[in-house]
């Protein structure tokens, strides 16, 4: 083993991780939670200017649907508004977006204001600290979904919410995020030794948006069957078709309909367990070559 | 093999010439120049953006045309405009830049000046911030220029139906400076809040996006109720939009009825507000110079 291995497994030693309790661990969960609200409440214009976005893009889009053919629609597989079809577009991926860049740009965050290696010589260990931020995120994201649906049906759209479906949503949303997390987690792996990766980071979510069709129905892209096939191939569209199919079709999670997205949806699972693997690795790689705290 | 850029960016040569010039002052122009290209020399650092920030717009052009295939002409004729919801839109997206650049570039320079404690060095040479300022925003302009060739030809290309000819380049070249020059006093506005209050510039990219919405750059505005379409009513990119759709979707001229009409309004609001945008810059300039605080992060 080498002397850099030696060193490392005596400040890992040192630190305890191996003895932390359970009950340690959700309290220092929780203490990322805390903190990252504490700093939340310091930014009241940003939080201000994100309401203003969410009422936009929901307005923008139920102005848009006053142009969109409702037989065209049809065609397409969805009997509904195109409001509706939207709506639920922009809530959904709003939310798997703030779920995926969230983990990254708070470690970037960290990374660039020097405050990283800080947590990380402290006795709450990586994973903690992540699960800590995923938490806080998934709180965080979760009441902008419920506030952009608010706005949609205060002006209006029809979209489906009863106590039967209610909790097939959100048990579409927590299935949902748990598998972009993992995405979000790839990227912070990433962030640990490359740095900047903010643009990486919004050509992403574009790209998703646009093949996970957010504004228009994937169906279109059968035109082009490459595009097509790549949009099966993200977890977000079927999490999108998922959604629409409950809340605006009415449709059971459990009909077949449905279910073979949540199949596939199902199929991306592996991807957590690989996140934190490359996590580990990249964590790893960057102490040992000492530039975790670089930027 | 090293990529080389279209345009040269040997800044020494014109530093040079600054030097050289030492009983003739260099000339304002020189400096402009060389404040140019020192943007340009900042930016071409981060290549991966500049290719994201083109790969973002283009999916976006890609987004609005599958979205047609849905979208009925019926309202887009209505609102005045001979062609499909693809042409509209595509316009909309293509001249985005310009927007932002005159809105959000003043107050982008400004904060980052700040943020790396450069601000104070700048203004403390002999050449004065306007000018920096010209020189940065020419960049922008030059970058805005680029991506609207690139929008425009995808949209050709993809059968948005616009009309691309030397008379029509001319006269949109008219309504694009207008555009501009009308948008410009948002951003002096802007970037002397960030001189004053040292924050980002927030709202800045919230008055574009608010100033996007009003203005029908993704649907016709008569589609919004009286009460929100008086505020339409009030901003500049409203009529530029109009005249730029009129004279790439309809082929109509800068001096028929309609493009007329929005090139009267887009020039009495600059002459009103420029000047009026200026002098509040100013003024909070010396106001920060006086408190000695500019360089203050």
């Amino acid at each position: 083993m080498s002397n850099t291995e030696n060193l490392l497994d005596a400040f890992r030693y040192g630190r305890g991780l191996e003895k932390q309790s359970l009950k340690l661990k959700i309290h220092r969960v929780f203490g990322v939670v805390w903190a990252q609200m504490k700093i939340l409440l310091n930014y009241k214009m940003q939080f201000f200017l994100e309401v203003i976005d969410i009422i936009l893009n929901v307005l923008i889009y139920y102005f848009i649907g006053f142009l969109v053919s409702g037989d065209e629609l049809a065609k397409l597989g969805y009997r509904t508004s195109y409001q509706a079809f939207a709506l639920v577009g922009i809530a959904l991926s709003r939310y798997i977006w703030t779920s995926i860049s969230r983990i990254s740009r708070r470690m970037q965050r960290e990374i660039s204001i020097g405050t990283f290696e800080s947590i990380l010589v402290t006795n709450t260990s990586i994973d903690l600290w992540i699960i800590g931020q995923a938490l806080f995120g998934f709180l965080w994201s979760s009441l902008w979904f419920v506030g952009t649906l608010v706005s949609g049906i205060l002006i209006g759209i029809p979209i489906i919410i009863t106590v039967y479906n209610l909790p097939q949503i959100i048990f579409i949303v927590l299935f949902s995020v748990l598998v972009h997390a993992s995405i979000g987690i790839l990227f912070a792996a990433i962030a640990i030794l490359y740095k900047q990766i903010e643009t990486v980071l919004f050509v992403f979510s574009t790209t998703i948006e646009f093949l996970g069709g957010v504004v228009y129905p994937i169906a279109i892209l059968r035109k082009y069957q490459p595009l097509y096939y790549l949009s099966l191939m993200i977890p977000f569209t079927h999490s999108l078709e998922l959604m629409r199919k409950v809340m605006i079709s009415g449709i059971n999670i459990w009909d077949p309909a449905a279910s073979i997205n949540l199949i596939a949806l199902s199929l991306f699972l592996p991807l957590v367990w690989l996140s934190f693997k490359v996590l580990n690795y990249y964590y790893e790689e960057a102490r040992k070559l000492g530039e975790i705290s670089s930027y | 093999m090293e990529r080389s850029l279209p345009i040269k960016l040997d800044c020494t040569e014109v530093f040079r010439a600054l030097e050289l010039e030492n009983e003739k002052p260099p000339s304002i122009f020189s400096r402009i120049y060389a404040s140019f290209l020192r943007r340009a020399k900042i930016r071409w650092n981060y290549k991966v953006w500049i290719v994201f920030d083109f790969a973002s717009t283009i999916i976006s052009i890609f987004t609005y045309y599958l979205l047609s295939f849905i979208v009925t002409n019926e309202q887009i004729v209505f609102a005045g405009y001979a062609g499909t919801y693809f042409a509209f839109a595509l316009i909309g997206v293509s001249f985005d830049h310009f927007i932002s650049a005159s809105i959000r570039s003043l107050g982008r320079t400004l904060r980052l000046e700040q943020y790396y404690g450069t601000l104070e060095s700048v203004v403390s040479t002999e050449t004065s911030i306007s000018t920096v300022f010209l020189g940065d925003f020419f960049y922008y302009f030059v970058y805005s220029i680029i991506f609207m060739i690139v929008g425009l030809s995808l949209g050709y290309v993809l059968g948005a139906g616009i009309i691309l000819n030397i008379p029509i380049i001319l006269q949109s070249a008219v309504i694009i400076i207008l555009m501009v020059l009308s948008h410009l006093p948002i951003g002096l506005l802007s970037a002397a809040m960030i001189l004053k209050y040292k924050q980002g510039n927030p709202i800045s990219w919230a008055l574009t996006w608010i100033n996007q919405f009003f203005s029908g750059a993704f649907f016709p505005i008569h589609l919004m109720p009286h009460y929100l379409r008086v505020i339409s009513y009030v901003l500049p990119l409203t009529f530029s939009l109009d005249a730029l759709r009129r004279v790439f979707i309809n082929g109509e001229s800068i001096f028929s009825m309609y493009v007329s009409g929005d090139i009267l309004f887009m020039t009495v609001y600059s002459l009103i507000m420029l000047p009026l945008a200026f002098f509040i810059f100013n003024k909070m300039y010396n106001n920060v110079r006086k408190e000695g605080t500019i360089g203050a992060y």
